[in-house]
């Protein structure tokens, strides 16, 4: 932190990452064309890329959550990589580091993905419907012995629902802080070539933690917001594998 | 005192998550051998599930430095 000034080294970082958006789609903004070439045509490209696994996962109604799956995949992208580009190490004193380095941005992206994932079961279900998936009175009162069963299993969910902003939070937080870490020590230890291959895998460990948080988010919106008694969506054929794994604590 | 437990902490705690991101690994690659043509879908879920299996050794890193900062 910059002494005497509330402004955080990962702010400033932050603020680049924004700003580097920013620009980046004003750019590709003017240059949209039927016949796509050059950046264009590789950012239309990833994009498409990107949709198309939104879709392999959340289904077509994912499609409403794409914009903020896109957000938080870039910006956790660009906040990963520009940390490494720029040399950062894992420590407060240095001028720029990765934003998602620091768990207070961290925490505030799970928390964002958080409130959306229950707005939308909320939404979804309405107020009632949803505390009901955790609070299951109805069941208790209505099936007999198997409610009780019921009745806990909604208990249960309320631990797993509160663990997902945090372990959201911790994974993205650890994996980047320990590679500074690694990438520090590889530095002191010998400073020529050695740190080239971490540096390598921190670049692979910054996109798939980019996209495992911004799957995990649609995974988990699109748990909450799913009717449960109407399947609009055919049944998956034999050889297909169904979209979705277990989703369990942790 | 702390340094030990630290690193009880962090050797522990990862060396089971190493084995659940082995397990799925070695297990996606038999899907994918077995049926080629589900690759993406197969490493989609593959990607995902070592995601939680990977958390959890995250929150014995955290831990193990917060016991490192004490």
């Amino acid at each position: 932190m910059m002494p005497g000034v509330p402004v955080t080294n990962t702010m400033i970082t932050l603020w680049l990452v924004s700003a580097i958006l920013i620009i980046l789609a004003l750019v590709l903004r003017r240059k949209i064309n039927m016949i796509p070439s050059g950046f264009y045509n590789f950012a239309e490209w990833a994009l498409g890329g990107l949709y198309g696994f939104m879709e392999e996962v959340g289904g077509k109604a994912a499609k409403k959550h794409f914009s903020l799956f896109i957000t938080f995949f870039l910006t956790i992208l660009f906040s990963n990589w520009l940390g490494i580009m720029m040399g950062m190490v894992a420590e407060e004193s240095g001028f720029l580091r990765a934003p998602t380095s620091d768990l207070n941005t961290t925490a505030a992206f799970a928390i964002t993905a958080f409130i959306y994932f229950e707005y939308q079961g909320i939404r979804a279900h309405g107020a009632i419907g949803y505390a009901q998936h955790f609070v299951n009175l109805k069941a208790l009162f209505t099936k007999g012995p198997m409610g009780v069963i019921d009745f806990f299993t909604g208990l249960l969910h309320i631990v797993s629902e509160i663990v997902r902003p945090l372990a959201l939070s911790l994974r993205l937080f650890g994996n980047i802080f320990g590679g500074e870490i690694v990438l520090t020590v590889a530095f002191l230890l010998f400073s020529a070539v050695l740190p080239l291959p971490f540096m390598m895998l921190e670049f692979l460990i910054g996109l798939i933690q980019a996209f495992v948080f911004a799957m995990l988010f649609l995974v988990f919106t699109s748990l909450n917001s799913a009717h449960e008694d109407e399947h609009t969506e055919p049944e998956p054929t034999k050889d297909e594998l169904p979209p979705q794994v277990a989703i369990s604590v942790g | 005192m702390n340094t030990i437990a630290a690193a009880i902490a962090i050797g522990l705690g990862v060396s089971m998550p190493a084995l659940a991101i082995g397990l799925i690994g070695s297990r996606a690659v038999d899907a994918i051998a077995r049926q080629p043509e589900a690759t993406s879908k197969i490493q989609l879920n593959m990607i995902l599930a070592a995601a939680f299996a990977e958390g959890l050794g995250i929150f014995s890193f955290v831990i193990s430095i917060l016991l490192l900062n004490k």
